[in-house]
């Protein structure tokens, strides 16, 4: 050892820290052996003495009594000052969250309008029929969708069986072509069975033609003549390529 | 009160922070001593070190819940408390010297060789009193190491904590205020004589 390494570690020394017992031999060797670091080491002995002796001299020293008191007395009256920081941070947290549910909600209800209203096709009821191209694979057409009516009849090309060529993107019953099989067929406007997503009829369909009691116009809230109540009424069923029935129109 | 006693102090403050009172003054008695001494060494002033006193456990009423038991003991972030404090008001009534503005390593003093040392010849009265002038004669950043790690008596590491420093930085700031403080304390024609000439010294360095 040197006496730069020396250096380094008398304090630690002189202050009786751990330190390695091959280090602690080498100093103490070094020691005996350069006087100037000798006197190194007597000094911060020497000045580790005098900071004990200072820091037992303050070990009794304390606050006053009273302190005690006081301190008790405040925290029973609890008049201590919340910091303003700290309720501006709680707030922005509480505001940053409220302002984020009501993106998300705002959002959801967007979605929803946007769905319901492409995908809702409305009832129709008497109003004036309006002659329209009818398609099995129908290209949908933008349409006026508010009003009832009965689409009128018009010649159609070779229609549809279940098994037949899967028709192309009928993207919303209520823009899609009405499919009269006959001449003097009328027909309601697709009414949507259950949840319709129009996500679903996107990748196309097919319509199926039944034949349903009347009783089951009820069901879909249009008037039913009671004289011919146990007769059946023709249907078009609108089949997505999932095979689930989406929509339903009734066919006089 | 005799289990009280035996909680922790974590587990005091907890529980005064749920509004109990005796933890407060279980929490207090077990933990301002130690404050208001480190208060009262960095700053030398009774006046100040009490309402640095104060002030650390009306902080700790009020901001007790920021303290994180993960990061170290409650003792440890008293004293941090208590050295903002300090030297917040140290700043203020301009008793402190900045940290290391006259010390930097061109001119941090040597170690000279002499034929007296350091507060020899002089009674344990003469001792102490020339040790806690020396010591409050530091700069803030060497004060503070020494008050803790030789006067309070904490290791490297919990000064270090205290601190908000690595260890070694606390063990080189401690190097330093002792080279200072033999520098300071040592005999003054010594010193006179230390400033006429470079000190001379034969110790080897290979």
């Amino acid at each position: 050892m040197n006496c730069q390494r020396f250096e380094n570690v008398v304090s630690d020394l002189a202050r009786g820290q751990m330190m390695e017992a091959d280090v602690r031999e080498e100093a103490l060797t070094h020691s005996d052996e350069c006087e100037d670091c000798a006197v190194r080491l007597r000094d911060e002995e020497r000045l580790t003495r005098g900071l004990k002796l200072l820091a037992a001299e303050m070990k009794s020293l304390a606050a006053p009594g009273e302190m005690e008191l006081g301190l008790c007395e405040a925290f029973r009256r609890r008049q201590v000052v919340v910091p303003v920081l700290v309720r501006q941070g709680n707030s922005r947290y509480w505001l940053a969250a409220v302002a984020a549910i009501l993106l998300l909600v705002i959002s959801v209800v967007a979605v929803n309008w946007r769905s319901n209203k492409s995908v809702t096709p409305h009832v129709a009821i008497g109003g004036p029929p309006v002659p329209e191209k009818i398609e099995e694979r129908s290209e949908p057409q933008d349409k006026p969708a508010n009003e009832a009516k009965y689409v009128a009849e018009n010649p159609i090309p070779k229609r549809q069986g279940p098994g037949r060529a899967r028709p192309s993107g009928l993207r919303r019953p209520n823009n899609a072509q009405v499919a009269n099989h006959v001449t003097n067929e009328i027909a309601t406007e697709f009414m949507p069975l259950g949840y319709m997503n129009a996500a679903n009829l996107q990748d196309g369909g097919q319509i199926v033609r039944v034949v349903l009691p009347r009783s089951a116009l009820a069901s879909f809230g249009l008037p039913v003549n009671m004289d011919r109540f146990n007769e059946k009424v023709k249907a078009d069923v609108l089949l997505g390529v999932d095979g689930l029935a989406h929509a339903i129109r009734f066919v006089q | 009160m005799n289990e009280k006693s035996d909680l922790t102090d974590w587990e005091l403050l907890r529980s005064m922070l749920s509004g109990d009172e005796e933890a407060l003054a279980l929490l207090y008695r077990r933990r301002q001593a130690g404050v208001y001494r480190f208060a009262l060494q960095m700053c030398g002033s009774q006046p100040v070190a009490e309402d640095v006193t104060q002030e650390v456990f009306l902080f700790l009423m009020r901001e007790g819940h920021v303290f994180d038991p993960a990061r170290g003991s409650v003792s440890a972030f008293l004293l941090g408390v208590a050295r903002n404090h300090v030297l917040r008001r140290l700043r203020g009534e301009q008793l402190l010297t900045s940290f290391g503005a006259d010390y930097d390593d061109d001119t941090f003093p040597e170690h000279s060789v002499a034929d007296s040392g350091p507060l020899e010849d002089l009674t344990r009265v003469e001792t102490i009193e020339s040790v806690r002038k020396a010591v409050l004669s530091l700069p803030a950043g060497y004060r503070e190491v020494v008050v803790l790690c030789e006067l309070q008596e904490r290791s490297y590491g919990e000064a270090a904590e205290i601190l908000g420093c690595a260890i070694g930085t606390v063990r080189s700031r401690l190097h330093r205020a002792r080279a200072l403080l033999l520098a300071k304390l040592r005999p003054a024609e010594v010193d006179e004589d230390a400033s006429s000439a470079p000190a001379k010294s034969a110790r080897c360095f290979a």
